[in-house]
């Protein structure tokens, strides 16, 4: 480079802009982009299940009660009698006054399931 | 002029390509056309950034924030200017804002003078004129290293740079006077230690 520096070689200097090489920027980038997208079409999903599962509810109570009724037959009865899911739940719940009925147990189960769920990341 | 016409050809077929990718990009939510955008554009936002903040990680950081908004102000882009200014101008309001919210200029640049050597590896085929220019551009507060970038590195018109920078046409050439007075000082007296050797 010239002792003096003209302002045409400092300008030629200028006009040849230096680039940084990518090394997974872009990669790493799109990643961050698509992270919160899959978040969100989760959460959408989950909305409108939880929406459409409403709608059901308040369309049909009793046809509900029913659905959950033979959910909860079929859910027992893959379990063997002695372990006793009734029994448990009154053993929980002694002066609770609670009806444990059968739709009451599989509610509770839900829910347990439902709260288990929820622990994990959406 | 045969060969300006075809770097004129060539210029206009990449701008075409970055328009489609734009659409693409901004009708489609399409990932893979902004980052096929972000290919093209990320060499210069990034080398920009470290002439600005002078450290390799925070422009890093800076960069991603940069893209990352742009993906999603996507819909607010007009066309009305060139898509790397509008790049550029998300890109020097993020490094002014973090900045402002970390209140450490001083300390970047403290930072800037103690981290010296430029990182050659991180950069494209750089001569040995460039790192002494690189290195040079250290020394210079942010908004003289962003005209001088902007204006003579990557072809902006004052007019522009100043939209860019959110400053006076006025204010952009005089630091750009002041920025280059200073690279030739710091430029000559480096060739007259190499030479005294």
């Amino acid at each position: 480079m010239n002792s003096d520096l003209e302002d045409k070689t400092l300008n030629a200097l200028l006009a040849q802009p230096t680039q940084v090489s990518d090394r997974g920027f872009c990669r790493d980038t799109l990643k961050l982009i698509e992270k919160p997208a899959a978040r969100k079409a989760k959460i959408f999903s989950a909305a409108g299940i939880a929406w459409l599962a409403l709608a059901f509810v308040l369309a049909s109570p009793a046809e509900l009660n029913l659905q959950i009724q033979k959910f909860g037959d079929i859910f027992l009865s893959l379990f063997p009698k002695s372990l006793g899911l009734v029994e448990l739940a009154q053993s929980s719940f002694p002066s609770s006054g609670v009806d444990f009925t059968l739709p009451t147990i599989v509610l509770f189960i839900s829910v347990v399931l439902l709260w288990l769920s929820s622990m994990t990341r959406i | 002029m045969a060969r300006r016409r075809l770097e004129i050809d060539l210029f206009s077929k990449l701008l075409n390509k970055e328009r489609s990718l734009i659409q693409r990009a901004r009708a489609l939510h399409d990932r893979e056309a902004y980052g096929t955008l972000m290919q093209l554009h990320q060499g210069k936002v990034r080398a920009f950034l470290i002439r600005l903040c002078h450290r390799y990680d925070l422009a890093d950081d800076l960069a991603q924030e940069t893209f990352i908004s742009a993906f999603k102000k996507l819909d607010t882009f007009k066309g009305s200017g060139s898509f790397s200014g509008w790049l550029f101008q998300i890109a020097y309001n993020k490094f002014l804002q973090r900045m402002k919210d970390e209140k450490r200029r001083e300390e970047v640049t403290i930072s800037y003078v103690l981290e010296n050597a430029v990182k050659t590896e991180l950069y494209e085929g750089m001569s040995a004129d460039q790192i002494d220019l690189e290195n040079a551009m250290r020394s210079l507060k942010p908004e003289l290293s962003a005209a001088i970038s902007l204006c003579h590195s990557y072809g902006y018109s004052h007019r522009e740079a100043a939209d860019i920078l959110n400053t006076p046409v006025g204010t952009v050439k005089t630091h750009i006077l002041r920025g280059k007075g200073q690279l030739r000082t710091l430029l000559n007296a480096k060739t007259r230690v190499v030479g005294s050797k």
